[in-house]
Parts: structure tokens; sequence; C-alpha cells
């Protein structure tokens, strides 16, 4: 990824927790404080957050879109660096604005905006977190990041440097697991067929833990993974980071 | 799947892929950027070296002057080679109508066409079809022996062509690529059947898509290396055809059909499409069609590309269905050859859709309106989510699961939500 | 003109203002600069000695499923020789040879009665044949292709039509990659340039791949140094 300059050390970094983060999975942004503030960065919540607007924009709902785009950067505005521990909101930011409006002030906001993982090793230039891990594990990237933000060797990279953490290939990685937004209920048989080849193929790899930096693909993963009881945790890239 | 994706990719390690992929975008590009100047000057070149010109609005249009063409030279049959295009004009049905006998030489549309049925993918037309589904069609309409070998089967095709080869009056190819400079044109194929169809027949009729018009000859190196290592991991295939004009004695007609493709034009956010090659690449990786099938498509372009074009090139009604059926996850993106943004296409064409009140049934847009409500003010997210708990509560115990929910559901557990935000854990942070 | 004159004028016409109206909302093309991609690729085709483009030619050729046979000693006798016995050792008796000086040369120590004449013949007649003899134009190395100038109707079928093929060439034919000779066109050539690259194929039932569908099942390129 593509950075215009360092990070200059005392620099705040705003976290961006999206909207379902929030709700359903806020030990992932927890996580993501713990790990920034152990790499001596310190990490502002500016309040007034609330969405990137990336369902409205999927869904073809340009204009609502548009909204909340123009709101993400008027709450996000003063800030040099926005890191999120979502990969599609990460890519909403950095394409999808400019593609809703290339002239609006949300499109150039975009620029800063960085998935977890790419800001650690392309902004701050960090590999190893201190973080152990001693399990057996298998890793999802999600579409978004790996097409669109090109995250996946940061991932991996991270994940690399976790001491005790048996880390195993994840077959047919590069096949999206079937989320897609609304496509996940309006398509509710493809989406299911998709996320049972994904779960299938974790399963194969006989690791404890399926670990993402898309908690949108997980909340469809492990949805599907705990309706077959299968004995898979899915984990954010972040709580793994986390643990020492 | 996977073995033949690294199977084309491997066959893409030996010449310069990004590079190659750039220039074919910018050179298709370039010609439809110039569509007009060069259509102008491919049928004054083309007629120079003795062919004909005949243009076609509608695709129906196109269908009646190729039967005007069959009649005008008695033909009682046609040989077809392999053309995505005359699907589009239904030529098959037309010509019967018209009491001439249409014969498809390319062995997949061979098979699809004696099974009665339509063709499944852009290359592999009969891919939906087992070797036993073939050995008993051929026992059923040719009065074969029983065999499910391919090789004999393929042979068994051969033979049974032959004889209609070289009696057709008329021989049909499509057009890959329609050069400007020269008022040539260039047809690739594996079997030999396009060969055999331009050159047995007295009369050589090409069909093609205004879009297939390029500049140059030299700019067919670009394209010629893209097209089969991204279509079957092939460097090239068995036969690269340039066809130079007809030789004496011959007749020879380029029909120009238009059928909804100066829509796509009309639009610059759906122009790219026209860039397409029809390779079948992005089709090959989609998961989407790789489990729906070609015929789910119901168009004559399936996969990421079909959804692109049906909507505004053959059927308005599409426009509701086909660009959401899919994730969007852009591996069609990264396969294809020159460079067309498919997942932008598609969410593009969902936001026309949108906005011409095509999709959007009343219930998500009133969903999706109350969604952006509750993201534009902290206080009405937060109602939200209060809201949200209690509903998922509610969800878990009662029987009745509506439209999105119940879709949910079908093979997915309900996310939780967590007894306290993010936010709610922020602000009580010391 | 078979089709009538006014309706392919105003088809033409619509379709002609069509565009032009399109074209008038330009599109914002994010690659204005074609020839610096270009010279990328003129970079990565270099060029290579005459050993080393015979041997890729044979090696691609057969990873195709075709045959390359290098002659080992030179002259247009050789070739004609190796022909002859490849024929004889295959046990072709219909040979069907380009109206070519070259290909004639190549086939000159086939036994006359096997030969078939192809000037004025009739397709049925041409299907006789079982092997086929054509001239190449080029060899272009990076593929293991021929290419093969065919201008009447005989010579058109010939390609195909026999289930072998034999393709003859000169080792000064050979050139590394796809270029302006294999795909240019000349004013007043007619009928057809052909790239052939081995034996016709077809994986059309369960992907399983045949080698032989409408063409030749087999294609032997013959290269001989001047």
């Amino acid at each position: 990824m593509t950075v215009s300059r360092g990070y200059r050390r005392g620099e705040p970094v705003a976290l961006f927790v999206p909207c379902f983060v929030d709700v359903f999975n806020p030990e992932v942004a927890r996580a993501v404080v713990t790990v920034l503030e152990r790499v001596g960065v310190s990490v502002e919540y500016p309040p007034g957050q609330t969405c990137c607007g990336q369902p409205a924009y999927n869904a073809g709902y340009w204009p609502l879109a548009a909204a909340i785009a123009q709101r993400f950067e008027q709450v996000f505005h003063d800030y040099p660096w926005i890191v999120t521990p979502s990969g599609s909101c990460a890519a909403m930011a950095r394409a999808g604005f400019a593609h809703i409006d290339p002239s609006s002030s949300a499109a150039s906001i975009g620029a800063r905006v960085y998935d977890f993982a790419s800001f650690l090793t392309d902004v701050l230039g960090v590999g190893d977190v201190g973080a152990r891990f001693p399990h057996r594990v298998t890793f999802h990237e999600g579409c978004h990041a790996r097409r669109e933000l090109r995250a996946v060797d940061a991932s991996l990279k991270l994940l690399g440097a976790v001491r005790d953490l048996t880390l195993v290939d994840l077959p047919m990685a590069e096949e999206c697991c079937g989320f897609g937004g609304s496509f996940s209920v309006s398509f509710d048989a493809l989406s299911t067929s998709m996320g049972d080849a994904k779960c299938v193929n974790a399963m194969s790899t006989g690791a404890e833990f399926l670990v993402s930096g898309d908690p949108s693909c997980m909340l469809h993963i492990d949805g599907m993974l705990r309706e077959r009881q299968a004995p898979l945790t899915t984990l954010h890239l972040a709580e793994v980071l986390a643990e020492t | 799947m996977q073995r033949s994706l690294d199977h084309k990719h491997a066959a893409q390690t030996d010449v310069p892929w990004e590079a190659l992929r750039s220039q074919a975008h910018a050179l298709k590009a370039d010609a439809i950027a110039h569509l007009d100047e060069l259509l102008e000057q491919f049928e004054r070149r083309f007629v120079e070296r003795g062919g004909e010109v005949v243009w076609a609005r509608t695709a129906a249009e196109a269908a009646e002057a190729f039967v005007g063409i069959c009649r005008a030279h008695g033909a009682s049959s046609v040989v077809k080679g392999k053309s995505m295009v005359s699907e589009e004009l239904r030529l098959n049905e037309e010509l019967a109508a018209a009491g001439i006998e249409p014969v498809e030489t390319d062995l997949g549309e061979f098979i699809v066409q004696l099974a009665g049925d339509k063709p499944s993918h852009v290359i592999a037309p009969a891919a939906h079809l087992s070797r036993q589904d073939v050995g008993h069609l051929f026992t059923s309409k040719l009065g074969l022996e029983y065999t499910d070998d391919p090789r004999a089967l393929s042979l068994a095709a051969r033979a049974h062509l032959r004889a209609r080869y070289l009696r057709a009056g008329v021989g049909m190819t499509g057009v890959n690529f329609a050069i400007a400079e020269t008022g040539t044109f260039v047809v690739v194929e594996n079997e030999g059947n396009g060969g055999l169809s331009a050159a047995a027949p007295p009369v050589h009729v090409a069909v093609m898509g205004i879009e297939k018009v390029i500049r140059r000859t030299a700019d067919l190196n670009v394209f010629l290396q893209l097209l089969a290592r991204s279509g079957t991991g092939q460097k090239i295939t068995t036969y690269t055809h340039h066809f130079l004009g007809p030789e004496k004695g011959k007749r020879q007609y380029c029909i120009i059909v238009d059928a909804g493709r100066t829509a796509l034009l009309a639009d610059p956010e759906t122009r790219e499409a026209l860039y397409c090659i029809r390779c079948g690449a992005c089709m090959n990786v989609c998961p989407v069609y790789r489990r729906a099938g070609g015929a789910a498509y119901g168009s004559v372009y399936p996969g990421p590309i079909g959804a692109v074009v049906t909507p505004k090139m053959v059927d308005p009604a599409a426009a509701g269905v086909l660009p959401f059926a899919s994730t969007l996850c852009g591996a069609c993106k990264d396969e294809c050859p020159v460079k067309i943004d498919l997942p932008l296409q598609l969410v593009r064409l969902r936001r026309a859709s949108v906005s011409a009140g095509t999709s959007g049934r009343g219930l998500e847009r009133r969903a999706m309106g109350a969604f952006v409500r509750a993201m534009t003010s902290v206080r009405a997210y937060e109602r939200a989510v209060k809201w949200l708990r209690a509903a998922v509560a509610i969800g878990k115990r009662s029987p009745w699961k509506p439209g999105p929910l119940g879709a949910w559901m079908r093979g997915r557990a309900l996310p939780a939500p967590a007894r306290q935000t993010f936010r709610e854990w922020w602000s009580m942070r010391p | 003109m078979v089709v009538d004159a006014a309706v392919n004028n105003d088809a033409r016409s619509e379709i002609m203002s069509r565009i032009r109206a399109a074209l008038r909302v330009p599109l914002k093309l994010d690659f204005d600069d074609v020839s610096a991609a270009e010279s990328e690729r003129a970079e990565t085709v270099a060029a290579t000695d005459p050993e080393a483009l015979s041997a890729r030619f044979v090696r691609e050729l057969g990873l195709v499923g075709g045959d390359a046979v290098v002659v080992g000693e030179r002259g247009v006798g050789a070739l004609a020789k190796s022909v002859a016995d490849h024929i004889t050792r295959l046990g072709y008796q219909v040979i069907a040879v380009q109206c070519d000086e070259f290909a004639s040369q190549a086939a000159s120590q086939i036994p006359a009665d096997k030969m078939i004449e192809t000037s004025g013949a009739s397709a049925e007649f041409l299907e006789r044949a079982d092997c086929a003899i054509i001239a190449a134009e080029s060899l272009i190395a990076d593929t293991g292709s021929a290419v093969v100038r065919v201008s009447n109707y005989q010579d058109r079928l010939l390609p195909y039509l026999p289930p072998a093929c034999i393709i003859v060439g000169r080792s000064s034919q050979l050139v590394p990659s796809l270029n302006e000779g294999a795909l240019g066109a000349g004013d007043l050539e007619r009928g057809e340039r052909v790239i052939v690259t081995g034996p016709s194929r077809t994986a059309d039932i369960e992907k399983t791949v045949v080698l032989g569908a409408h063409g030749p099942g087999s294609l032997t390129v013959f290269v001989v140094s001047d």
C-alpha cells in the first residue's frame, strides 16, 4: 500500500469502528486499541462516528451513501491517520467515496484510511507486535482487503511474527466467502453455498482458529460454523495480536 | 477449478502479463473512443478487397439480412463456426423458419444443437453435459453405437459434419477482431471448423458486433497474446485465421450489428464493457457463475460480463436482478485481460436500477432509509442499537422469520449483540 | 448488392449517428501512454540465435501435440528426402500438395502415383488425401506456430481436410514471436493467412482434450537450413 509519509511519533490516530463491530464484536475494536497502544500509538475515538456507508453504496443507494460519507469526512476531518479493523470499510473509504463523487471532500479523506494490518506494517513499519498465540490457526482474507487493498502480505507478515503460532494455509483462500452484504439475504442459497465451501476448507486445515481481518465476512462464516457446530472458533487478527 | 486457474496463471508467466493488459485496455479504449471513424475505415477497406458490408440496427434486422444473403445465393444449408452474436440473432431459429438448415460445427455447439439445448458458457458451450450424456445423445440422434469416449465421439462428429461443409451454400463465422487499417478480420479457434466453414462454401458471411473493430494489425499482437491465455490457458489457439478478402470465385460479407451496443456506448459508465474480447475468464473464476451455471443468467452472455451488458444490450428487465447477483468480490476484475472494472460497473448498474425504481422493493427501500437515518446522528444510532437488541432477542425466540431474517437463518446462526458496545466501553474508560 | 441498398444505408446512417451522439460524452481515459507499455513489451522479445530459436520452436510445437523435424542436411533435396521417408514410414498413400513452389520441391521425392492433383480439384476429391503438404511463410519459435498463406479454394481446404498435415519451412523463416509478418495483410492479398499451432483439438466434452477435431489429428513441421 502506498503511504504518503511516515507516521510521526505522538501523532494521534483515530479509530473507526464500523457499526456492526461496535454492536456485535466490540472485543475486536478493544483488541485494536490494545495492540496500537502497545506499539506506542495514541488512539483516539471520535465519538460522532457511525458508519462508512458501504451497505447503502453496495445496494445502489448512492445519495444515501454520499450523506454518510460526508458525515464520515466531517467526523474524521482533522485526523491524518484513520485506522479500522474492517478491510471492507477501509476499501469503501479509499475507493467507494471517490466513486460516488470524485470531487467531494469525502473522496480525499479516503487516502488517510487504513485497514489495521496495513497500518501496522506499511505506516508504522512494524511487523512484530510482541504477540504470543500458541495455537493452530488458518487465515481468511476478505475480498476487499485482498484485491482492493492488497493487504494479504501485511496480515501474513504480522501472523508470521506471532510466537508459537502455527499457521496453516487455507485451501482456495482467494475464493469469496459469499457474504456480499445484502447478497447474503437476497441470494441466500448462493451465499450459504459459498460460505459452506469456505467452512469446509477451513475445517480441513485442522486449525483451532479461523482468523480474519474482515469482521463482516466473519459474521457470515461464524454464523455458518456455529450452525454446523464446527470445532473452529473465529477470531479477528487484532485479537490474536493482542495476546501475549 | 483450482487446477485450471493454476494452469492458466502458469501460461501467463512467459509474457509481461500486466503490461499487456494495460496495453490492451488502452488499445480498446482508443478504438471505442473512435468507433465511428474506425468502422467507416474498416468498411471502406473491406469493400476495396471485394467484400460487402451489411449494417444491422437490431438482431432481427441482422438475421433478416443473413437469410436474404442465403436466399440470394440459393443456399439450403449454412455451416456455422462459433459465434455468440449468432445466438443474439437467434439465427438458427430464423434460418429454420426460412427453410434453410443451420448446421453447428463447433463440437460443443453441435452437441447443444443436437440436444435442442442452449450454450451454457462462452468458450465451452456443452460444459453442462457429461460424456455419458453426449454418448447417449449421439446414439439416439446419429445412430452411433454407444460410446462415452471423448475421442471416439469427436471423431464421430467430424465424420458426420464433413459432408455438411462440402454441401453448404453459406459458411458463417464470428469475428474476434476487425482491423480498420486493412479491412481484414481475425477469427481464432481450435477445432478447424471455423476454417472449414469459411473455406468450403462459396459464400462466407462474418457477423460481428460494432465493438469488434481495432485500429491496426500491429494491435493484434497484444490481443492474441492475451486471448487464448485468458480463455483456456493456451499460448495461442490452434488456428488464428486472418481473412484477407474473397479470392476469385468466392463472396464475402460482413454483417455489422448494433443490437443494443450503442446503448452501452452512450453511457460513459458502461462503455468499458465494450472492450470485452469474449475470453470467458471472468465466468471461469466467478464463484456465483460456477454455482449457478450459465442458464441462470437467462441471457446469451452469462457470468460477470453478462450481468453488465445484458440489462442495456438485451433485456432491461434484467437490470433489477443480474447486477445484484454478485458479492462484488473482484475476482473477475483481476482476471479480465482488458482490465474492465466489472465490480464497479455492477455497482453502478445497481445505482441506476435503484434510482430508476427497477429494484429496491418497498421493504428494502424503507429498511435502507431507516439504516441511513440511524447513521446520521449518534442519538439515532444509539436508539437503533436498542431496537436491534430487542429485535434479535425476539427473533431468536419467535418462529416467525420474515424476509431477510429468515433468509439469513437458513444455514446460519444469528450474530448476538454484545452486552456493551465499543462506544459504551470507550465512554467508561478512565 | 444482395441486401436492399436503401435499408442498408438507413441502417448505416442510424448506427453511425448513434455512435457519434454517444461519443460526444467523452470517457476519462486513465491510460494515455500506450507507447510506454509497448516499449516494455519490445524489450522482452530478445533476439536469439538460430539454434536457440530452432530448439525453442521444436519444444513449443511438441507441447501442443505437434512434431517438428529438423532436417540434418542443408538444401531442398535433403528436405524432399526427409519428407518422402516420413510419408513412407507412416504409410500415407494419397498426398495433396499446396499450389506452391517450395511445397512442390518438398514433395518432389514422393512417388508420383501417390500424389493427387489439387489444382482445380473438388473438395470431395481432396477428401481422399490422407496427408497434405503446405509451405510455411514464417515459423514462430515462442509458440511453435507455422504461418501459411492460402489464397485459392483448394489450398484453403488443405490445412483441415486430410487427417495428417505436413508444413515445410526454412530455418531462415524462424522468428522469436508473433510479429508484423505473421499478422500482416498486404493490399493485394486475398484468401487468408493462417497461424497454425499444432494439430486441431477440442475439449468440449467434459474438458477432455482430444487431438484431431475437424482438422488434422497430426501436424508435422519440417525445418530445413538453406
